[in-house]
């Protein structure tokens, strides 16, 4: 039996109002992705020009034992910290960062590595506890407005048990961005560090630089800050590639949204139509009848 | 960036100077003299300086703008100076300016710390609390 028009008109209520829901946060994902991609931006300049000296004292690493945060050691235990984000409505944002960190625990293991797993995200935490994935640390509700105080902060946790020898790797799974229309869920090794090489492109004329107070307490202080800006990176492109997620989710949604409503709109006049049409056969029915 | 510093050499009177934290750029302009706060004391900066990378510390940098006015003002906590070829690069860990900055916070903060300066907890302590001190003054010099 064909649905009354009373029907169809909630339904039709009932999808607007979810797309005026999904509309919203579509235009909130951009206004917040615009902050989010200007402070990756923004950090570009910093990070360049450490690499750039980095590259140029590359030749003062060359006895890597005195630098703690480059020496590779045997692998034993692995520290694996996967990024994710708190709220779903991001497509598949999540479940595409969560596939690429548990591949990395089955290789990771199949080499004969411990792995720790270090989940943010609430979405990682509930759906690693589903599949019973142990996870030694949880973080939740981490800023959409990271700081370099928050990425010191962070760096100094996930380094520490590198330098006390409890873990010999850290490796790091977010989403790396490379355009506004890819941002692939990326692996990092954040300790030890494979300082950039060096710069390839050196001139011949170069004068050679003065270093104060010494290339190797230069390098020594570098090698930190490389780190803490590593994970700068990486907070501040999750919260990008989270935005650019939920965005593109939110219009898919609201676009079918008001298809639907167009299509529930088109259903709903015929529905009204015929109704009239049998209330007057009715009536003229009826009125024959009393004839 | 090697080939950036070849095609946009600064004249060979004035300097290209950047100030730049890991959140943003501070500064970005022409001068003719900066003065940072090295490790061990004050470095000067003139056009044709020779390549140099230098550790920073805690204190006031001034960057005379090209014209000769008077210099703008940061206070800056650590991180490196790097001068090539007339590009002067500061890789600023932290740093504050005279807008930023609540001076009249300040004097309490200073005071305090001086107090615990006459009574350090440890070595440690003393080195953190002495960096420390320099960096309130450093902001102080702002006004």
């Amino acid at each position: 039996m064909p649905e009354k028009a009373r029907v169809i008109r909630r339904r039709i209520s009932s999808v607007t109002n979810t797309a005026k829901i999904t509309r919203t946060m579509e235009m909130v994902a951009t206004s917040k992705l615009k902050r989010a991609q200007a402070r990756v931006v923004s950090s570009g300049p910093y990070l360049d020009t450490l690499k750039e000296i980095m590259g140029r004292l590359a030749g003062a690493a060359a006895d890597v034992s005195r630098y703690p945060l480059l020496a590779a050691r045997e692998v034993k235990k692995v520290l694996l910290w996967i990024v994710t984000a708190d709220r779903g409505l991001c497509g598949s944002y999540n479940v595409n960062l969560l596939r690429l960190g548990r591949e990395i625990i089955d290789r990771e293991k199949a080499a004969g590595h411990e792995v720790s797993v270090w989940m943010s995200g609430r979405k990682g935490v509930v759906a690693f506890r589903f599949r019973e994935i142990p996870m030694v640390r949880t973080l939740i509700g981490m800023t959409d407005r990271p700081t370099f105080a928050d990425a010191r902060k962070m760096a100094k946790e996930l380094t520490d048990p590198f330098l006390a020898g409890e873990v010999d790797r850290v490796l790091i799974v977010w989403p790396r961005f490379l355009t506004l229309g890819r941002q692939p869920p990326s692996e990092m090794q954040l300790v030890p560090i494979a300082p950039p090489e060096e710069a390839g492109e050196k001139k011949h004329d170069e004068v050679p630089f003065l270093y104060e107070p010494s290339p190797e307490e230069i390098f020594k202080e570098l090698l930190p800050l490389y780190v803490e800006n590593m994970v700068f990176r990486v907070l501040a492109e999750s919260v990008v590639g989270e935005m650019i997620a939920r965005r593109t989710a939110m219009k898919l949604a609201t676009d079918n949204a008001e298809k639907l409503v167009k299509a529930l709109t088109l259903q709903y006049n015929k529905a009204r139509q015929s109704q009239i049409t049998m209330e007057l056969a009715d009536i003229l029915g009826g009125s024959e009848a009393l004839k | 960036m090697v080939a950036h510093a070849a095609a946009t050499e600064a004249g060979s009177d004035t300097l290209d100077v950047r100030v730049v934290t890991p959140e943003g750029t501070l500064m970005k302009g022409e001068a003719s003299f900066v003065a940072a706060p090295a490790s061990d004391g004050e470095v000067g900066i003139l056009p044709s300086h020779t390549p140099l990378i230098s550790k920073l510390g805690t204190g006031v940098l001034r960057v005379t703008p090209k014209g000769g006015a008077d210099p703008v003002k940061f206070a800056v906590r650590g991180g490196f100076l790097q001068v090539v070829k007339n590009h002067v690069t500061l890789l600023v860990t932290e740093a504050a300016t005279r807008e930023q900055t609540d001076i009249s916070a300040l004097q309490a903060q200073l005071e305090e710390t001086l107090k615990k300066l006459a009574n350090p907890p440890s070595d440690e302590e003393y080195t953190a609390l002495l960096e420390l001190r320099r960096w309130i003054e450093a902001r102080q010099k702002l006004a």
